[in-house]
């Protein structure tokens, strides 16, 4: 009995196995199971053409496309990884280097979904446009915590000014900003509930005076005019 | 008195067996003045249906005319001009996350006369990243932008951030 419960068990685990763990029989079968996660037919044939000239195997293109499987499999915008290994394919980068830029781009979507879902209730439509921003700021190197106290604010905070923020913040952070004063001005155009378009005056006169020389301390004092 | 009472009496208890198939000839000799009739959804609904059609007809009206309903309309596009100064180029592409970076997909017009290359391009608000390629083989990020981001593999994208008016 305890056999046919194991025969059992293992026939489930085939066929519940992840789209990542399953190996392709062909290039043909790749194709389709790339296809089936909702990518459109003429970027994966794009992209199996551009592996198939640099040389590589099915397996290798298999193990390359992984990271796009992975998100799937985890209800995560594979789309966004897919096109990273669009973008190192096309720029004709070391297979390897793109794989690792492919499982960094995962890895910040896994982050982004933890900080997004941690922080802020279940949004109806799954805050899949927060999640792309964040993870995309997570990947230029703001800090989570930086994520972390802004997505934890008391209050509520309506969800497109949430990713012009993210938005703001990634943008001052590639400029040099450090993340305290990057989350200083997060929390200023918040607790302002500024719109995009405010947003990025804000970022404009921080990165026109610091084009200037000026401190952050002064370009903040500048920022804001008094209520009273 | 008592002999008609007799009489009644004996009627009530007189049963005589009907002869055989009686039953069935009185039936077949009767006027079928009503067929039985099958029950099917439009027999047992059908009334109710054309004032449901018409009470769920007037509801989407009465939504439209308040514009609660509002048909999907295809996000709002916003003419963005890219530009490179390339006097010696040949040939100028732009890729980016609006074409997938596909290569020949968007080929700048020019050298003009003050040697800039450019080419307009609608986009959806969001946000961007894109490189310049010139002449098949040297990737540029924009110049004239304010933002760059590492792409992972050694170089920079150019970062920009269209708004719409949903936006605002």
């Amino acid at each position: 009995m305890y056999k046919m419960i194991l025969v059992g068990l293992l026939f489930c685990g085939a066929t519940w196995a992840s789209q990542a763990e399953t190996p392709s029989k062909d290039w043909k079968a790749l194709r389709e199971k790339t296809i089936a996660i909702g990518l459109a037919a003429e970027r994966v044939d794009k992209t199996l053409e551009q592996c198939r000239r640099k040389g590589m195997s099915l397996s290798d293109t298999e193990t390359l496309l992984r990271p796009v499987y992975a998100a799937s499999d985890e209800s995560l915008p594979a789309d966004c990884v897919f096109m990273k290994i669009e973008e190192g394919l096309v720029k004709q980068v070391d297979a390897g280097q793109v794989a690792v830029a492919a499982e960094f781009r995962l890895t910040c979507l896994r982050q982004a979904v933890r900080l997004v879902s941690s922080g802020r209730p279940a949004r109806g439509g799954g805050a899949q446009h927060l999640i792309m921003h964040t993870c995309m700021a997570l990947e230029s190197g703001l800090p989570a915590e930086v994520f972390q106290n802004i997505f934890s604010r008391p209050g509520g905070v309506r969800y497109g000014r949430m990713i012009h923020v993210v938005e703001a913040g990634e943008v001052l952070h590639l400029a040099g900003l450090m993340p305290s004063n990057i989350q200083q001005i997060m929390n200023d155009c918040l607790d302002r509930d500024l719109d995009g378009d405010a947003t990025l005056r804000v970022v404009d006169v921080v990165l026109t005076g610091r084009r200037e020389g000026k401190s952050f301390e002064s370009i903040h004092a500048a920022l804001w005019i008094p209520k009273d | 008195m008592k002999d008609d009472e007799k009489i009644i009496e004996r009627l009530k208890q007189h049963r005589t067996r009907a002869p055989d198939g009686f039953t069935e000839r009185v039936m077949e000799a009767l006027p079928m003045w009503r067929k039985p009739v099958r029950r099917t959804f439009w027999s047992a609904h059908g009334r109710w249906i054309i004032p449901a059609l018409t009470g769920s007809l007037a509801t989407v009206l009465i939504l439209f005319s308040f514009g609660l309903i509002r048909q999907p309309t295809a996000p709002e596009q916003i003419s963005f001009r890219f530009e490179l100064y390339a006097p010696e180029a040949h040939r100028v592409e732009l890729l980016g996350t609006f074409n997938d970076w596909k290569t020949g997909d968007i080929v700048l017009t020019g050298p003009d006369a003050s040697g800039h290359w450019t080419a307009a391009v609608e986009l959806p608000a969001g946000r961007y990243e894109y490189i310049f390629l010139v002449d098949g083989k040297r990737w540029v990020a924009d110049p004239k932008a304010v933002t760059h981001r590492p792409d992972g593999f050694g170089r920079e994208n150019t970062v920009i951030t269209i708004y719409g008016d949903e936006d605002v």
